[in-house]
């Protein structure tokens, strides 16, 4: 067959793709951004013609706007630590303490990562609302007995995103395990041999040995997480109080619940560029992880 | 002696702490799916378990019609995503086609992964207006293709990895013989890479079955799926989260009966296993 012909061959097998990822997902991002500056009339209440009053009310300190954004990094960024900490924490115990990696443990820690999202929120929800079992153990051990404060905090539907951050935290905590855990295997053991001959200790030889081999690895777990965070849904609207807001339920609120479609669509594109900056850098870091390893 | 009794206290401490931490969210779940009775005064487990949540979902409203749909949309989006996802991972993981076109697949491979990045509720409302101009809004063919954006580029990468596991002198000799490029694919690839393919399945399948968000947006209320009445029984104005919890299993069991079947699958023997 010709180089042509097999060139026409390539494009009529992926046609079928991109068509579908055209319509699905260009043309909706072209009129996202098309409307948040009054360039299309798609939904009701948009601008006639051309503006930028939805970005310019976006990033106005004196409108709340910019507080949901602070708030989905700030509760993004600390479900990304506890779950990187828990998780690469997991992985150094595993490790030092020489705890093969059979099955019961394999399936136990990936099972948070199975389970469909809406279920692990409700999951969540269940165990943190007032008649749940943490958030009774909170009235009846830290509020009654130790008379810790006058009332339980709420922990779910909370302005501190307390029920957000746990449930992230146990969903997002395998991520970093399994990438870590693959990464550890594939360190020479002889660097750790040698560091021991020389007479490090444990936190020495993690500090310098496997840290800085797995650093990338790390990233890219970090990022990774960070992305699925920070663009999840289904957490945050069940667990997540009315205000301040996840950036995903404040565009799904404006758009739909109130009707400010230019707030809507003017978000969802800060939205998306945010978050395609963050799979750039992840993209990056997995290209320097395959690299370092 | 001491030293490795207290070592070994220390690791089934901390394995002991994991499994509760992991189990408990689960646990809490099936207790309320199957708390009969449960009065706050006895907090720490139900009075009595039983079938009751699981009776009146099946008797009261229309909830076998919500599970019917779920599994019906599911189906759907697995199969059109695996006719889409084949033909185009036989092009990009196919060694003969890398070699003529390596730009255009490099390109594909990080087309693909856009949606990846894309917050799904941004994408959702770009797609109401395209949706209403095209009938598609609130309909089951709208949200299998909205599902389908999603589940695509993972079962894409799972199969352009079986494809790109196969070896090369298996398609050169079978093409050294005669054999054309379909022949080639039925014969030489789809035998080695159906764990691939299994695997994108899968994924797709399960995907589409907790698919939340689109389903709310471009599906909602006529379109009502497993992931948005168990919404409603926790985040709407009459709290139910027995009912919440029984339904919870329809979508929790057969996801990890799924992802644990393909994983011993794809571990036992298959010649390729799911890449990505």
């Amino acid at each position: 067959m010709s180089a042509r012909r097999e060139r026409l061959a390539f494009v009529l097998l992926v046609l079928p793709l991109v068509v579908f990822l055209l319509f699905m997902v260009m043309v909706p991002f072209v009129i996202a951004v098309l409307s948040s500056v009054g360039l299309t009339q798609v939904a009701p209440g948009l601008p006639d013609g051309f503006t930028l009053r939805g970005y310019r009310d976006f990033f106005d300190p004196e409108k709340p706007n910019l507080q949901a954004l602070w708030f989905t990094i700030k509760i993004t960024f600390l479900s990304t630590v506890l779950a990187t900490v828990l998780g690469y924490g997991l992985v150094l115990f595993v490790k030092f303490r020489r705890i093969g990696l059979g099955q019961t443990l394999s399936l136990l820690v990936k099972l948070p990562l199975f389970t469909p999202y809406l279920v692990t929120a409700f999951m969540w929800w269940a165990l943190l609302f007032p008649r749940g079992y943490i958030g009774i153990f909170v009235q009846k051990v830290l509020i009654e007995y130790f008379r810790l404060a006058e009332e339980a905090p709420a922990l779910i539907s909370d302005p501190y995103g307390i029920g957000i951050v746990a449930c992230s935290v146990w969903m997002r905590f395998p991520v970093v395990f399994l990438i870590m855990q693959s990464l550890m295997e594939m360190v020479n053991p002889s660097y750790e041999e040698a560091a021991r001959n020389l007479g490090a200790r444990t936190p020495t030889i993690i500090r310098r040995v496997y840290f800085p081999l797995t650093i990338y690895g790390l990233l890219s777990s970090v990022t990774l997480n960070f992305l699925a965070l920070f663009i999840a849904f289904s957490i945050p609207f069940i667990l997540g109080a009315s205000w301040p807001q996840f950036l995903s339920v404040f565009i799904y609120v404006n758009a739909k619940d109130k009707g400010d479609w230019l707030m809507g669509y003017t978000t969802s594109v800060i939205y998306i560029a945010i978050s395609l900056v963050i799979s750039y850098v992840y993209t990056r870091s997995l290209a320097r992880r395959t690299a370092h390893v | 002696m001491f030293r490795r009794r207290h070592s070994r206290a220390v690791t089934a401490l901390v394995l002991g702490a994991l499994a509760v931490y992991v189990l408990a969210p689960v646990f809490v779940v099936l207790e309320y799916a199957f708390a009969e009775k449960w009065f706050p005064s006895h907090w720490w487990f139900p009075q009595e378990l039983g079938w009751k949540w699981f009776r009146e979902m099946f008797t009261v409203g229309n909830i076998m019609v919500t599970i019917g749909l779920s599994y019906w949309i599911a189906f759907w989006v697995t199969m059109s995503t695996l006719v889409i996802c084949v033909l185009a991972g036989y092009a990009m993981g196919s060694r003969a086609f890398r070699q003529q076109s390596g730009a255009a697949t490099r390109f594909m491979e990080a087309f693909v992964n856009i949606p990846l990045a894309f917050p799904a509720i941004a994408l959702g409302i770009g797609l109401l207006p395209v949706f209403a101009q095209l009938g598609l809004l609130k309909s089951v063919a709208g949200i299998v293709l909205a599902h389908m954006v999603t589940a695509v580029p993972y079962a894409l990468r799972s199969i352009v990895g079986a494809f790109l596991l196969v070896p090369p002198e298996l398609e050169e000799a079978a093409r050294n013989l005669g054999a054309g490029r379909f022949y080639t694919l039925r014969r030489v690839h789809l035998p080695l890479v159906w764990p691939g393919i299994v695997g994108g399945a899968v994924f797709a399948f399960t995907w589409s079955l907790n698919e939340f968000v689109l389903t709310l947006l471009l599906g909602y209320p006529t379109v009502e799926t497993i992931p948005v009445r168990i919404y409603h029984y926790i985040g709407g104005y009459y709290l139910s989260p027995n009912s919440a919890a029984a339904l919870s299993l329809f979508l929790l069991l057969p996801t990890l009966v799924f992802m644990y079947l393909t994983e011993k699958a794809l571990k036992a023997g298959g010649v390729v296993s799911v890449g990505g």
